[in-house]
């Protein structure tokens, strides 16, 4: 079982959207989740999907890490296919028929229709994360959140808390393999026997897991205060964010695109 | 019976754009009863090799077998067995005994909590004085000790060890070396290390990576005649070589290396003599 590398994770290759301001993207992906909720047509959805098929074919993020998401929702695909196509004797003409339940033309077409925009939602906002490093998406963040201090929310705090949160991600599925590895080579088996079964064979694995997340997590909070961390307020950044012209023509593209889907078409 | 490396290969993210070559045509056999040194500095393939001799991970070229199977066959589970670097960070059980015992109980055996007592006895460890103590409270040098006690219970004829003396002070390494040296009177043993020389005197085999190849193979007393391939691999020079190399450059007659530091002493106090006379 191999837990590195896995969806969502960033990319480390150069391309346009890899260069896009990390609000810039953001807000790209908030109009992209607006934009697929409205579509409410065949035409608009083949839209999207064109337009997710450019982001990927851009970002030069291979298409089957762009794609791994998708493997993860495949019962929730499957349930939404059949939750549509499915019909309880159907009175239009049937494509399959077994007993009372049937499929017909216009079920199985609404099912590929929200099957289709459950995927495009998934590989359309993992982009943000494929092609923003985990401090870029967190400064974001931050930015976004600022006027929230007028309430006092702590949006300093919570931004390095995403970032370490975000940043010890691959290291504890790193950790997390290397102990199965290791209690593996010591006889343990983690694919034998049933539901209660496999669920004991982890043990070994998630108590030295939890252990060495909690020593980590020691370390790093005393090696943070011994290096003077006292918060979010009044730090600076030694790489400031600048939107540029480009992330701006970027965001007022893909607010038009929404438009034109959810209004004109 | 023996484990056998053929011109074995291993690419990380291989058919993809992140593809990492890491293990290239190497060739390795390792007898029950040898003790082999894998030298190299970071990131030259040893510890991949020792995951490909565990079964652990697919050869990508070549092959391995473990008398005369693939130590991923389900024929060889057991015949294997391997300690990781910083292996104490993997402890789970209450006591010590039943964390030893682990390995044991997975393969089946009789009575674990007998095989894993005498393992903790083979790394110099007292059974009662241990046993029941939670593996969480020992001290570095122990904790070493009980992972390696680990992988001793599940009495393999082959033991790998990534790094085993790393991280630990002078005594704790002088126990992790006796334990080593001991378990090779029952089994075939790879000990992947930075440094060498500790383990030196009791060796028969010495495996230098670089960039993942082999830059230097052959038995140790060959690393006092082939020092300058050994130094072109980036790994230091053991000490007591070194000492050896110099004193022979400055006209000390030594006609073999000594690998223990008593005989290679006595070898340059007797060619002290020789020269004064």
């Amino acid at each position: 079982m191999r837990l590195t590398g896995g969806f969502g994770q960033y990319v480390p290759v150069s391309s346009p959207v890899h260069l896009m301001d990390a609000r810039a993207k953001m807000g790209l992906v908030a109009l992209f989740t607006a934009g697929i909720f409205l579509v409410d047509d065949h035409v608009g959805l083949v839209v999207m999907a064109l337009a997710v098929g450019v982001a990927v074919q851009v970002s030069r993020v291979p298409w089957r890490i762009a794609l791994r998401g998708i493997k993860a929702l495949t019962i929730i695909l499957a349930f939404t296919l059949l939750a549509h196509a499915l019909r309880w004797n159907p009175a239009t003409v049937t494509l399959v028929r077994i007993g009372p339940l049937g499929v017909d033309g216009p079920g199985l077409l609404e099912g590929i229709f929200f099957a289709t925009r459950i995927m495009l939602l998934v590989v359309g906002t993992s982009l943000l994360t494929l092609t923003t490093t985990p401090v870029q998406l967190t400064d974001g963040l931050e930015y976004v959140m600022r006027p929230l201090r007028v309430v006092r929310f702590p949006a300093g705090e919570v931004a390095m808390m995403l970032t370490i949160a975000l940043r010890f991600i691959p290291t504890t599925a790193q950790e997390a393999e290397k102990i199965m590895t290791a209690q593996a080579a010591r006889g343990a088996r983690f694919d034998e026997g049933g539901p209660l079964r496999r669920a004991k064979a982890f043990v070994p694995v998630l108590v030295p897991l939890f252990v060495n997340l909690f020593r980590r997590a020691e370390e790093l909070a005393v090696a943070m205060e011994s290096r003077c961390y006292r918060g979010g307020e009044g730090r600076t950044r030694l790489n400031v964010a600048v939107m540029r012209p480009s992330d701006w023509a970027a965001l007022v593209l893909g607010g038009a695109l929404v438009i034109v889907i959810g209004i004109v078409l | 019976m023996a484990l056998i490396a053929h011109r074995l290969g291993y690419t990380y993210g291989r058919n993809t754009g992140f593809a990492v070559e890491a293990v290239r045509d190497i060739d390795l056999e390792v007898a029950p009863g040898m003790l082999v040194l894998v030298a190299g500095t970071t990131g030259s393939g040893k510890s991949t090799l020792l995951r490909l001799l565990a079964g652990l991970l697919e050869p990508g070229a070549g092959s391995v077998s473990v008398d005369g199977v693939a130590p991923s066959a389900r024929e060889a589970r057991g015949a294997v067995s391997i300690v990781f670097q910083n292996p104490e960070s993997q402890f789970f059980a209450e006591t010590v005994l039943a964390d030893v015992a682990f390995g044991p109980r997975n393969l089946g055996a009789g009575d674990p909590d007998s095989e894993a007592a005498q393992a903790l006895a083979a790394v110099g460890l007292d059974p009662q004085a241990f046993g029941d103590r939670s593996p969480f409270t020992l001290s570095g040098g122990e904790a070493r000790r009980v992972a390696i006690a680990g992988a001793l219970a599940m009495r393999a004829p082959y033991l790998l060890l990534d790094e085993p003396t790393a991280g630990l002070d002078a005594a704790g390494r002088r126990d992790v070396v006796a334990a080593i040296v001991r378990e090779r009177e029952q089994a075939g043993c790879v000990v992947v290390t930075h440094d060498p020389e500790e383990f030196l005197a009791h060796a028969d085999y010495v495996l230098v990576l670089a960039g993942g190849t082999s830059v230097f193979a052959g038995p140790v007393a060959s690393v006092y005649e082939r020092a300058n391939e050994y130094l072109a691999a980036g790994v230091r020079l053991p000490e007591l070589v070194r000492t050896q190399l110099l004193a022979r450059a400055r006209g000390a007659d030594l006609p073999r290396m000594e690998l223990d530091p008593t005989a290679a002493a006595g070898a340059l106090v007797r060619s002290a003599r020789e020269v004064s006379r």
